[in-house]
């Protein structure tokens, strides 16, 4: 995808990646990884990636990632 | 002090002829935050302003009648922390001003955290700041003049870390020890020669035809394409299908020449922009290095550009595992999907064309089949440092032995006639490698390196090694093994050392908070020490199944900065444990030295596991073996 000047997407500002941190009410720290990846197809992303994950007690302190731009990809914000 | 009106003489001079003496009251409605207020009243005065400082807390009755009292104010400073009701508290103040009448005796400006200009202007102030507001920017609009922000570049030098050492051994057994290896090493690599050192050789020509402009562009071209010729014919199946044919290597392709136009534009753009934080607080040392190699070129500048603002000193180039078993390198400008940027002259000359001109610029040459050739584009380039260590590379980098000696001399000239110091990492300690023996490695390659009149940088390790580990040395803490290293190494030469890489390594989780912190808490041990220079991860340092992001890059210069100004000109003090263990490193390099001096034939014991055997995790590499040729 080649992003240019009049693109109105606004994640194309984004260098890199997206990085949500949150704490997500969950059984096991499985189910708190399957539920931050489905938060993240549900907001939109496709690639995507938990970064890091605590279970403690009944929950997850977690970070999710959703890869905007990739080294080797055309970035959105080059041509801004 | 408090409500008393003077008049600081003795700073009149500071007083620009054209800004007239303000007469400003300055009001702490915060019952306890009114440091701020207390800091710009200082500086006003000795702007020569006249002031009047109200005690925190007052209520506002007994204020709107000091305002009353107080006859050609200019300015009335209003600080508050907003939380709940304060806004309420706020528009109050205004009302009972313009109730006064006295709402048009002056410019009434707020202050405070929470505040901003948006705010301040919806609760009938002239002007609002912020927290984090340079007191220079409020002085400024007072004194109704432009503000100019200090830049931090002015704060940032590029220095040589080797320049105050005088590399002379207090160690008089060890000296002794390693100038009989060093003997052995250059008597044996006499006449040896390999395909990088002809290569190294044809690209330092191809370079010097295209930077001759004695020559007009077809005789360049001519000239280039015979050396280009013999160059081929040095190289790997891979590298010659590019120059014969055009194919790239999977995931890696060249960027287009609008990719390229845009990344000039960029480039331009972030120069024009640039403005450093300050990573140091009250010592000039350690210089703090990031590493890069996205995989992609532009990608690389992003990230060395904001390193740079966010108070980096230099940034050192990473290349991909492929390219240090590849024998030969490709050319252009080229991105690859994976970790690690290919060195080619037109990659790295696009990153240099966009280092600020105080960043300094490390290009590794030390591990594989493309040393020396590296060594030599580094060099024309200009970049300031480069990274050599034989032992590590043979040991645990993948490259044979005799090779990458034979290579690792080579380089070293080149890395003395291109007055490029380097560094030597001392990564096989990760593998496993007992820090003496990897500590005893780096400094034969040093002790050789002086013979060839070049500068070496000494790199041990800040880690949590599976030697430490094995042997419990960090039971307890992180410090006294790491203060037993430094130590060591000083109590044997009079170096410079430079701790990588990255510090804190093996102690780092995908939590971007702890990664942080311990990258944190090894710079405190570093500045404590006074090492030359540090190497920082980020905090996506244990996250392995993505590329690292600008936002973990940042997040540990902040960490660093942050500790900087925490420890200051602090020493962290190490328990007797620390003596122990330095005692035990120091002996253990002598033994090994002793060993390696017996054998009589260095490339040998690296072989023979001397420096680090399979049992310790060493494993002599398999890259260019039988390549070496006499003659």
């Amino acid at each position: 995808m080649l992003y240019m000047k009049e693109d109105n997407n606004i994640l194309t500002r984004i260098v890199d990646s997206l990085d949500i941190e949150t704490f997500i009410a969950c059984k096991n720290e499985e189910e708190g990884r399957m539920m931050g990846l489905a938060i993240m197809n549900k907001l939109g992303f496709r690639d995507t990636d938990i970064v890091f994950i605590e279970f403690l007690g009944c929950g997850a302190r977690i970070r999710m990632r959703a890869n905007i731009h990739k080294p080797g990809d055309s970035y959105g914000w080059l041509y801004l | 002090m408090d409500g008393c009106i003077y008049k600081n003489k003795e700073h009149d001079v500071q007083m620009k002829e054209d800004i007239s003496p303000k007469r400003i009251l300055l009001i702490p409605l915060d019952p306890v935050h009114d440091v701020a207020l207390k800091i710009i009243n200082r500086r006003l005065k000795s702007r020569g302003h006249q002031t009047i400082l109200l005690p925190p807390d007052l209520p506002l009755e007994e204020i709107i009648g000091r305002i009353i009292e107080i006859k050609n104010l200019n300015f009335i400073l209003v600080s508050r922390t907003l939380s709940y009701g304060v806004a309420e508290l706020l528009g109050k103040f205004i009302d009972m001003t313009e109730a006064a009448n006295i709402r048009d005796r002056a410019k009434i400006v707020l202050g405070g955290k929470a505040v901003t200009s948006q705010l301040a202007a919806e609760l009938g102030f002239d002007k609002g700041f912020g927290a984090g507001t340079d007191f220079e920017e409020i002085i400024a609009y007072i004194e109704d003049r432009e503000y100019h922000k200090e830049r931090g570049e002015l704060l940032r030098k590029k220095i040589s870390i080797p320049a105050r050492y005088t590399y002379q051994y207090s160690n008089k057994e060890i000296k002794m020890l390693l100038n009989e290896i060093t003997d052995e090493i250059i008597h044996w690599c006499q006449r040896k020669s390999s395909p990088a050192i002809e290569r190294a050789k044809l690209r330092e020509a191809m370079i010097d035809i295209h930077n001759d402009n004695n020559f007009s562009n077809e005789e360049k071209a001519l000239k280039i394409k015979i050396l280009k010729e013999k160059y081929i014919s040095f190289c790997d199946d891979k590298i010659i299908r590019f120059y014969q044919e055009g194919l790239l290597p999977a995931k890696v392709r060249l960027l287009s020449p609008e990719e390229i136009d845009q990344l000039d534009i960029y480039i331009k753009k972030e120069k024009e922009n640039i403005n450093f934080k300050k990573m140091r607080h009250t010592q000039s040392i350690p210089l703090v290095f990031v590493q890069y190699g996205t995989g992609c070129p532009i990608m690389d500048i992003a990230h060395i550009k904001k390193s740079e603002v966010w108070g980096a000193d230099g940034v050192f180039h990473f290349d991909p595992s492929w390219g240090a078993r590849t024998e030969g390198l490709l050319e252009g400008v080229l991105s690859h999907e994976e970790d690690g940027s290919i060195i080619t002259w037109e990659n790295l000359k696009k990153i240099k064309s966009a280092l600020h001109r105080e960043t300094i610029w490390t290009i590794r040459a030390h591990r594989g089949l493309n040393t020396p050739e590296t060594a030599v584009i580094a060099g024309k380039l200009g970049a300031d440092l480069t990274k050599i260590n034989m032992v590590y590379g043979s040991l645990n980098g993948g490259t044979d032995p005799e090779r990458l000696m034979v290579d690792g001399i080579e380089t070293i000239k080149y890395a003395a006639k291109y007055n490029m110091p380097f560094d030597e990492p001392t990564n096989e300690e990760l593998g496993g490698v007992p820090a003496y023996k990897s500590f005893a490695g780096m400094l034969i390659i040093a002790d050789l390196a002086l013979r060839l009149k070049a500068k070496p940088i000494l790199k041990p390790l800040f880690c949590y090694s599976p030697d430490a580990m094995i042997t419990g040395k960090m039971d307890d803490n992180y410090i006294d093994y790491n203060v037993a290293k430094i130590n060591c190494l000083r109590s044997i030469i009079d170096a410079p050392i430079w701790p990588g890489e990255p510090i804190g390594f093996m102690t780092h989780s995908e939590d971007r908070i702890q990664s942080s912190l311990t990258t944190a808490l090894h710079s405190a041990l570093a500045i404590s020490l006074k090492v030359d220079a540090i190497t920082i991860a980020s905090s996506d340092e244990a996250y392995s199944k993505g590329t690292i992001s600008l936002a973990s890059r940042i997040d540990t210069l902040r960490a660093v900065q942050e500790v900087f100004r925490f420890i200051g000109k602090a020493e962290i003090k190490p328990t007797n444990k620390a003596k122990e263990y330095e005692r035990d490193i120091t002996k253990g390099i002598q033994k090994t030295l002793e060993a390696v001096a017996r054998r009589g034939n260095f490339v040998a014991a690296l072989y023979e596991g001397l420096l680090g055997s399979t049992q310790d995790g060493a494993y002599p590499g398999r890259g260019g073996r039988n390549t070496v040729r006499e003659g």
